[in-house]
């Protein structure tokens, strides 16, 4: 396998684009019930841990940013396999994969629960699953790819934040004693906050992956930082709100309490807003799930050498039984759980170890380098 | 192979496709449901539907289902009618006295999880059962009882205050430590429901009530108010020196009776001191001069700061007097504790603090009324 | 193109055989006039389809010189003494039949090893006439006509520049058609013009109908309902575009010529909005894509309103809605899908028809069987009025191929409402963006400039700004010269008012 990933200008993209693709992955589906997770460590004071979180976030993809500068042009599956030979690193990639797969299981069963929750009790899993897939398939097939993929990205990111356009109902609505007293949380908890926040902002990681198919690397570090920072202006909104919108007894009981006070938007010409909000959620799960996918697929080649295609449509088959499968709301919770465990050990600690590991790598391949060239002259 | 990607869409979609419709037109919609208890504690269900039926005058309809809950209750109604009730566009909840007396919590707790109910439907308590009022006969009013419930309260306000209590907001305030919910309260007046009374809750369980003409005193200290009118009576003598025509005798018991449009009211609370419960409540309006049963002189310019005074020293027995009430029959609905928990440190005030600590505060009500019009006359 | 390897010379022939031969390859056809003329000792023959040239041409111009002025008979005494239009000479047959069949008149003298060629084509063609289905308020009227030569020659007169190219090909192997490749040499992009040549060469089929037939054979994908290049029979819109440094395409017999790249927002694009004031312009346009919006999405939203979410539906609405629909046997899907059906026969029946009597069709359909079918209970108000909207809506757009389209993803868009309601237009309407981000016009980005996003393009596609704005070309498509004029420039105005 090479470590490094050829140039291509066909399928690189502008760096603008990185901001789209870094809020479209951290927002998914996560943020819909976020608030309640992270209030019911840190209450009032959820708006420290969300700046908290945002710092670490922020210092995370510096050192991959720092990590992934080390080599010309290659991605975590190059990176790995460079540094832990071809067994363990192999291993580790083989790891990231599953993590996205689960994390594209999670992304769409969740969506799915909100359907069933808020729409169509009813409907059978497989018809909305297929559907959902199908849509993710599509953009791959023919002359699909990265580009469309983050065309698509890119487009439902503008289209979906006309939604945020009628937060105004609700915001007029909130009760400003809500957010008083401010500073009684524990430090501890404060913390604890801030991991419940960085599960909702975990998919950044993505850029582990698509470093390589960035056309101008020289700009990409402001989109990226944007992008992180937009997210977590989103998600603080969306707590805030939550937080002055819902009694404090009740938050930590709604369970998509983004989506609940959507309902309170009545206009003459159309009521009930929520059902168009959770509809048109479904522009961010596709984009979340067509770069999940394309991970999987490209780590799998990158791998295996396994064609694109087999890896694609079996990832989709596999996705497809497993999300029928699927019924209840507490494999979503408990997967969730474990996985958010894990993946903080991945995305937040991993980067921290990999890192000394690039530079000692660096250091020795330079001596021997220095060697080779003086036994040469 | 890739252009026949639509196929599986649509099969998909196809067999997915089955999915109960809730047409429009087969549909009983639910525009206003009554909650009462029966003897035997049931719940019963009046609801008021709309049916669409095909050349026929009168659409609406009652219907009645008992049941354990609520769910079951609809359920119970449905054996009734032909049409599929449904509950996604209810206007209004009625709540029967007895049902308030005891506990309305469970019933919100339902009508908020369920997610085909509306969130800005709006709550309001019948002085009898809500049966009764849902039953009005069509004759004395010409829409349906639950259109006129729902019509009565949303003309009475101009902004998203009092009377108008939607689901979310009851939601909210029963559940808010150091808050108490309330809402309207109809009686039958000569046979037309009439919104006539605030009913006070203590969380979700009615305590006393209130007249309704008091609703903008709690409203300038929830939001800002505008377009309310209120009556305010002042000693004749005190004006003797502003009215136009020279006093009797006969008029030195009396009061002079002004009416006021609020253009502007809003009040403001501050906690003075955590321990010994003390407020401070500062209410400012703006207002102009409607109705007076008494002629003043508004050339002479100390008719304006006199008549602020009056009026203010007015307004602030009102509060009194209102908040003597309250702590009467215990019950927040202004929603003191609220701001008493913003600024408590060190702990999470409880419920049953609160209701001991209630009766005891003290709060020092200023109003600052500015008379900025009086009409076409001076 | 014709296949012309297996030909041989066949001269010096006989006269006798000559006609012998010709007539075969007419089959025997009685078209072909052959008559054989002697003098100077010389056997002459001259041969045409009499109602392909001009006769009076023919008479004055070569027979009469031939027969009475020349003093001697032969090849190179002809081409010096008679120089009348444009001549060819031949030793082929293959040659010299299309030669007869383009409007040639043939010299044979026996004995010569060529045939002599004048042509004298005399084509029937209807003069130029106001533009019928794409019509505009204000700016010039005149249309395209079927003749490529008055096309070429209206299109010349309206860009008159050396830098218009106009190359031409012969398309179609049973029949072959002139078909010319326009554009503007230094601006149209060269991959784009080497693009749509190779294309057109690549092409092998054995005859085109019309522009609008080659059109769809060079389509970067046939499969989809979207047009990828803007077909028009307006001159101004077709050189507007070649002077934004697109590659047009004009055919021989058709009166349309079209031309990419294109983006989908280029449809609804007029040239009238430039010929608005920029504010009127914008207004226009915008409206034009809220219609768009519009005539997509308010049919499938009533459908899935009266079926799943009768949430969505005003309170106030709601009554009149339900009591309308009452009497409705149908369920929603099949009412709207019957209505759309309708508008859509009055639609067919009205463009088929004449002008006078399709006026007429329109009213009784539109208000008669409206207003019937609504007594008769086969459908609710409502949906009438929001068919009538979206049908009208589609109206707007100034592509015909292209508003043809809207209406069309209207239905499935109805269906899927009718199975899944909301969810399913939303579903329906990622499928569409994710479709129409994969496709492209001539390898261009349809979607341009949304995604690849260039905001300096917006004011060229979204609103419309003053003049002085459009110092620089559409950039999306990359022309070769992107400068047009200087801002500063054109803002200044030398007015001398003393």
């Amino acid at each position: 396998m090479d470590i490094n990933i050829k140039k291509s200008p066909t399928s690189s993209f502008r760096s603008f684009y990185l901001f789209f693709i870094v809020v479209t992955m951290q927002v998914g589906v996560g943020i819909m019930g976020a608030p309640r997770w992270i209030f019911i460590h840190a209450r009032q004071d959820s708006w420290i841990s969300i700046l908290i979180a945002w710092l670490a976030i922020a210092i995370v993809v510096a050192i991959m940013l720092l990590i992934l500068k080390q080599y010309e042009n290659a991605d975590i599956f190059g990176i790995q396999v460079d540094i832990f030979g071809k067994w363990i690193g192999t291993l580790l990639g083989l790891i990231f994969i599953v993590y996205f797969f689960i994390s594209n299981l999670v992304v769409l069963a969740t969506y799915i629960e909100v359907i069933h929750v808020f729409l169509y009790p009813d409907l059978p899993s497989y018809a909305i699953g297929g559907a959902m897939i199908l849509l993710v398939l599509y953009a791959f097939v023919g002359k699909g790819g990265l580009r469309i993929i983050v065309g698509i990205s890119f487009l439902f990111f503008v289209i979906s934040q006309l939604l945020l356009l009628l937060v105004y109902e609700p915001i007029k609505l909130i009760n400003w004693h809500h957010y008083f007293p401010m500073f009684q949380s524990t430090p501890m908890d404060i913390l604890k906050g801030a991991k419940a926040t960085t599960f909702t902002l975990l998919g950044f990681e993505i850029l582990f992956f698509i470093y390589p198919f960035i056309g101008n690397k020289e700009k990409m570090k402001l989109p990226i930082y944007l992008g992180i920072s937009y997210t977590t202006v989103i998600l603080l909104l969306a707590t805030m709100i939550s937080i002055g919108y819902y009694s404090l007894e009740d938050l930590p009981h709604m369970e998509w309490s983004v989506l609940s006070y959507y309902k309170s938007i009545a206009y003459s010409f159309m009521e009930r807003l929520d059902y168009i909000v959770i509809v048109l959620w479904l522009l961010t799960v596709i984009p979340t799930s067509n770069f999940l996918t394309w991970g999987m697929m490209h780590g799998l080649k990158r791998l295996f050498q396994i064609p694109k295609y087999i890896s694609l449509y079996s990832i989709a088959i596999i996705t497809f039984f497993l999300v029928i499968i699927i019924k209840t709301d507490t494999f979503i919770l408990t997967a969730t759980d474990k996985l958010a465990n894990y993946a903080i050990w991945l995305v937040f600690v991993y980067p921290f170890v990999l890192l000394p590991c690039v530079y000692i790598k660096k250091y020795f391949r330079k001596q021997k380098y220095k060697k080779q060239r003086a036994a040469k002259s | 192979m890739k252009r026949m990607f639509i196929f599986p869409l649509l099969i998909t979609l196809v067999l997915g496709g089955c999915i109960p419709s809730n047409q429009l037109e087969k549909m009983g919609i639910l525009y206003a449901a009554g909650i009462d208890r029966t003897h035997n504690g049931e719940v019963e269900l009046s609801a008021v539907i709309q049916q669409f039926e095909a050349q026929s005058a009168n659409n609406t309809k009652m219907v009645t289902g008992k049941a354990d809950t609520l769910r079951g209750t609809l359920q119970n109604a449905n054996l009734e009618t032909n049409f599929h009730l449904g509950s996604g566009k209810v206007q209004i909840v009625l709540f029967g006295m007895d049902t308030a007396k005891q506990d309305l919590g469970a019933y919100i707790d339902t009508l908020r999880r369920d997610p085909v109910v509306p969130n800005t439907l709006y709550l309001a308590v019948s002085e009898t059962t809500a049966r009764k009022i849902l039953q009005t006969s069509y004759s004395a009013i010409t829409v349906s009882a639950g259109r006129y419930l729902h019509d009565v309260i949303d003309r009475n306000s101009n902004d998203d205050v009092f009377p108008k209590v939607p689901l979310y907001n009851y939601f909210v305030k029963l559940s808010d430590i150091g808050q108490d919910p309330m809402l309207p309260m109809f009686h039958l007046y000569e046979g037309i429901p009439k919104m006539d009374y605030i009913a006070l809750f203590q969380k979700g369980k009615y305590v006393g009530k209130l007249s309704m003409g008091e609703k903008y005193l709690l409203n300038m200290l929830e939001s800002k108010v505008k377009g309310e009118f209120f009556d305010v009576s002042v000693p004749t003598k005190a004006l003797k020196q502003v009215t136009r025509s020279p006093l009797n005798s006969d008029d030195k018991n009396k009061n002079v009776r002004i009416n006021f449009e609020i253009a502007e009211g809003k009040g403001r609370i501050r906690v003075v001191d955590m321990d010994k419960l003390d407020f401070h409540a500062k209410i400012k309006m703006e207002v102009h001069l409607i109705e007076t049963s008494r002629q003043l002189d508004f050339n002479n310019p100390q008719t304006a700061s006199l008549l602020k005074k009056k009026v203010e020293k007015e307004v602030e027995k009102k509060y009194d007097k209102l908040l003597h009430h309250l702590q009467s029959v215990n019950s927040d609905v202004i929603g003191f504790g609220n701001i008493y928990r913003a600024n408590l440190k060190g702990h999470q005030l409880t419920e049953k603090e609160w209701r001991d600590k209630f009766p005891k505060i003290n709060v020092k009500f200023d109003a600052d009324v500015k008379i900025v019009g009086h009409g076409e006359m001076s | 193109m014709r296949n012309r390897k297996s030909t041989k010379p066949f001269l010096p022939t006989t006269l006798d055989n000559l006609k012998q031969t010709l007539q075969q390859s007419f089959y025997k056809n009685s078209d072909l006039t052959f008559t054989v003329h002697k003098k100077h000792g010389k056997k002459l023959a001259v041969f045409f389809i009499s109602y392909q040239i001009h006769t009076d041409v023919l008479r004055d111009s070569l027979l009469k010189p031939l027969l009475e002025d020349l003093k001697k008979w032969s090849n190179e005494e002809i081409e010096n003494n008679i120089p009348i239009g444009t001549k060819e000479k031949t030793d082929r047959l293959e040659h010299a039949l299309e030669l007869i069949i383009s409007g040639s008149a043939g010299i044979y003298i026996e004995g010569e090893t060529e045939i002599l060629f004048y042509s004298m084509l005399n084509k029937e063609k209807r003069a130029l006439e106001k533009a019928e289905t794409e019509s505009l308020v204000l700016g010039p009227k005149i249309a395209f006509t079927e003749s490529i030569i008055t096309n070429m020659n209206i299109l010349r007169w309206r860009i008159r520049s050396n830098d218009l190219v106009a190359e031409e090909y012969q398309i179609g192997k049973t029949v072959s058609h002139e078909v010319r490749l326009v554009y503007m040499k230094s601006i149209a992009n060269e991959a784009d013009v080497n693009t749509m040549r190779q294309r057109l060469l690549d092409l092998d089929v054995d005859e085109v109908l019309d522009s609008v037939v080659l059109k769809q054979y060079v389509e970067d994908k046939q499969w989809s309902i979207f047009p990828q290049f803007d077909s028009t029979e307006l001159p101004d819109r077709f050189s507007y575009g070649l002077s934004k440094g697109r590659v047009g395409v004009l055919v021989e017999n058709s009166p349309t010529g079209f031309m990419g790249p294109v983006s989908l927002f280029s449809f609804f694009e007029s040239t009238e909005d430039m010929f608005m004031r920029w504010n009127a312009g914008s207004a226009l346009r915008i409206l034009r894509f809220i219609s768009m919006i519009l005539s997509i999405l308010l049919t499938p939203l009533y459908v899935a309103a009266v079926t799943y979410q009768y949430g969505l539906i005003p309170t106030n609405l709601l009554i009149t809605l339900g009591t309308s629909r009452a009497e409705v046997p149908f369920p929603p899907l099949l009412e709207t899908l019957i209505l759309e059906f309708m508008i859509e026969l009055l639609r067919e029946a009205g463009a088929r028809l004449p002008t006078k009597v399709g006026q007429t069709m329109g009213i009784v359909g539109g208000i008669v069987i409206g207003e019937a079918a609504v007594q008769a209970g086969l459908t609710s108000n409502i949906l009438i009025i929001l068919v009538a909207i979206s049908a009208l809506a589609s109206f707007t757009i100034p592509s015909y191929l292209m508003s043809v389209s809207f209406r069309l993803i209207r239905f499935p868009l109805v269906i899927l409402a009718g199975m899944l309601g909301i969810l399913g237009i939303s579903l329906g309407i990622v499928y569409l963006i994710i479709h129409l981000l994969k496709m492209s016009s001539l390898g261009r980005p349809y979607l341009a400039p949304l995604y690849p996003w260039r905001f300096k393009d917006f004011n060229k596609v979204f609103f419309r700004t003053p003049p002085q704005f459009y110092s620089r070309r559409f950039k999306s498509y990359r022309p070769k010269f992107l400068f047009r004029f200087s801002k500063r420039e054109a803002k200044a105005k030398h007015d001398n008012r003393d």
